[in-house]
């Protein structure tokens, strides 16, 4: 193609200076031609449409098209180009390969804060034209921004509160672990002191055992102590009353300790257990109270027979639970005593 | 079974106590129910107390301490308490005497047997303690002359429970110095018939004297003979203890209720309150359930309450309940 020029060129030498002119003006316009087609590099930006309301995305289509050989660098883009237009975000630069030309696309969405006829600026490309840099420039846009309509007949209502962005699980989770661990921890503690202080506070028998086997075991105690037999019957009925009050706390939940005879035995309703036993009982804690309380000497035969009633008490009225063989989750409870 | 000591004490107050079916009989002439005030009244005559009665005006308040009055053969005097009494209206005071030249002591109405203090809220504080300073030492000074009340020598003070407005209530200090505070009622359905039937027919039965004064003191020696187990004394120290440290006794719930807890009188008084108790119920002895029976009218006006307490409706009669229900009867 440049030899051809060239030959063009040499003839036109031969040729008068009107006609000169015409040549040399012919010549220059084709080179000018033959030039953009060797060298074709093309930018542009341009939006669909015109109008846009104030802060409304603006998407403007970046492209370039250039040679194979040619390297093409776009704009940088940063958060702002001016004072009241930003960028809002734009896509990766998409390349097409066209016989030989490369076109290269990328949408930028901007945002105008302003209103108006804005002229959007000119994106610069920078072109590797075989060592050579080439600056190319895209024509300036002009877009029309509108501002919101304001309906000056209704009230101005307060500026919406920022949306609230629900909490993600991965946002959540390292809280949840480390309130796990913190109760965790927790419990350890508990559980460390609770056993320091069962250690150090043995716990009583008698919340151990069933309540007839603690008081049985306690009358035993009891009886070999030979207390009224040495002259301690304030003791013995003492002793005797406290072993009565606290299984019959034991055994139905009665606040007995804390109830007097008279208390205690309205306490102790229908259906409880036989009349009779009742009442014996009655006699003997009204017997220990005469002991106690207004210095009474019963004779040898009722401190025997004051014993034996309690004993006689505990057996008929004992809760046992029965095991069912093969089955322990079975447990039966069953009163012993006949209440009717 | 055999109690020398027990079986002689309790043959003696059987003697002893046979004044009181007969005295309930003649007061029963004017007085129908009001049982259990009637009880109190007769617990503090024979324990050498005094009686705070609080309640709504019309419950036969007067006519009872009254009729009690008349019935033992003694002296009954009632005074009003306004705000404007003074010292002299209750104590007395020396009075010049023209005629002779000299000074005369004018005895005041607290120099009578059984003296109705009514609506001794209504008194200011220098009055109030007039009184209360005689009931505490049984004794009244008028000029340089020391005079000692005539025994047996009860105190009924009165205050009305709905009525606040130009009142002086009585410090914690005073009302300490009266046994019981007794809260009565109004009357049974079938009660208040007869009061109202008696009324509207006119009958007024006079109460005749059938006791003579010395009974009632012979009564109170042996009411003071009445057997008291170390057992039941620990167990009023124990309530009286709870009311001040309820923490020791297991009974946390109560530790920011109470502001202050009973005082050594407050033991002094449970214990004889208790004795004269069994002594009506004709015992020689005490049992756990005389000193419950009096525990409220002993302690109610001698456990202060905090403003927590009031706050959520908390009366002096639910902590005596619980203490009642937490303590360990022996």
């Amino acid at each position: 193609m440049k030899s051809f020029l060239q030959k063009i060129q040499i003839t036109a030498t031969t040729l008068t200076s009107s006609k000169k002119m015409m040549l040399l003006f012919f010549v220059c316009s084709l080179s000018s031609i033959f030039n953009q087609i060797i060298y074709a590099q093309t930018a542009t930006a341009s939006v669909k449409e015109k109008t846009f309301l104030i802060g409304d995305w603006i998407p403007v289509d970046l492209f370039v098209s250039s040679t194979a050989n040619n390297k093409v660098a776009f704009p940088s883009l940063k958060d702002s180009i001016t004072e009241t237009i930003e960028v809002a975000n734009y896509t990766p630069i998409d390349t097409i390969k066209k016989s030989g030309q490369y076109e290269y696309h990328q949408l930028v969405n901007l945002i105008v804060f302003d209103t108006g006829n804005i002229n959007l600026p000119q994106f610069q490309f920078l072109v590797d034209n075989n060592g050579k840099i080439d600056t190319i420039l895209t024509s300036p846009i002009t877009v029309r921004v509108a501002g919101v309509k304001i309906d000056t007949t209704k009230d101005i209502k307060d500026i919406k509160a920022p949306l609230k962005i629900p909490y993600t699980f991965k946002e959540i989770l390292p809280y949840i672990i480390a309130l796990l661990i913190l109760l965790i921890i927790i419990g350890i503690i508990v559980w460390y002191i609770k056993k320091r202080k069962q250690k150090q506070q043995p716990i009583d028998e008698k919340f151990l055992l069933p309540p007839h086997v603690w008081a049985l075991k306690e009358l035993e105690k009891l009886h070999h102590k030979k207390l009224w037999q040495t002259g301690a019957v304030k003791n013995y009925y003492s002793e005797l009353t406290d072993i009565a009050r606290t299984y019959i706390e034991l055994r139905y939940k009665i606040p007995a300790m804390e109830k007097t005879t008279d208390e205690l035995m309205d306490s102790m309703h229908k259906g409880m257990m036989k009349q009779s036993l009742k009442k014996e009982l009655n006699d003997v804690l009204i017997l220990s109270d005469f002991v106690k309380f207004a210095k009474a000497q019963p004779d040898f035969v009722e401190n025997e027979n004051a014993i034996k009633v309690v004993q006689d008490f505990i057996d008929k009225t004992k809760q046992i639970e029965e095991i069912k063989k093969g089955n322990d989750k079975n447990i039966n409870i069953i009163n012993k005593e006949n209440t009717k | 079974m055999e109690s020398f000591d027990i079986k002689a004490l309790n043959e003696k107050i059987q003697q002893d106590s046979a004044f009181l079916e007969p005295l309930h009989t003649e007061i029963g002439k004017s007085i129908i129910g009001q049982k259990y005030m009637l009880e109190r009244l007769m617990i503090a005559l024979l324990s050498q107390g005094h009686i705070l009665l609080e309640g709504v005006p019309g419950l036969a308040k007067t006519l009872a301490i009254k009729s009690l009055s008349d019935a033992i053969d003694t002296k009954f005097s009632r005074i009003q308490f306004t705000p404007d009494l003074l010292p002299a209206d209750i104590l007395g005071t020396m009075i010049y005497n023209q005629a002779k030249g000299s000074f005369e002591v004018k005895k005041g109405p607290v120099f009578s047997n059984f003296l109705l203090a009514d609506e001794i809220n209504r008194a200011p504080a220098k009055v109030q303690s007039a009184l209360l300073q005689s009931m505490q030492e049984r004794m009244v000074t008028l000029g340089d002359t020391t005079y000692k009340l005539e025994e047996p020598f009860l105190v009924m003070a009165t205050m009305n429970p709905i009525e606040q407005e130009g009142t002086y209530n009585l410090p914690e200090a005073q009302v300490d110095r009266f046994m019981l505070k007794v809260k009565i009622g109004y009357p049974e359905f079938e009660e208040e018939r007869q009061i109202m039937r008696q009324n509207v027919a006119g009958s007024n039965p006079g109460i005749k004297p059938i006791i003579a004064a010395q009974t009632i003191l012979q009564a109170r020696d042996t009411v003071r003979q009445v057997y008291m187990d170390e057992k039941i004394e620990k167990y009023i120290l124990d309530i009286i203890f709870a009311t001040r440290e309820p923490s020791k006794y297991k009974i946390n719930d109560l530790t920011h209720l109470i502001s202050y807890g009973g005082s050594p009188r407050a033991s002094i008084s449970l214990a004889m309150a208790s004795k004269a108790y069994a002594f009506i119920k004709r015992r020689g002895y005490v049992i756990p359930e005389d000193v419950r029976a009096v525990a409220h009218d002993v302690l109610r006006h001698r456990i202060g309450i905090t403003y927590e307490a009031e706050a959520e409706n908390i009366t002096q009669e639910h902590i005596i309940d619980t203490l009642l229900n937490r303590v360990e009867v022996p």
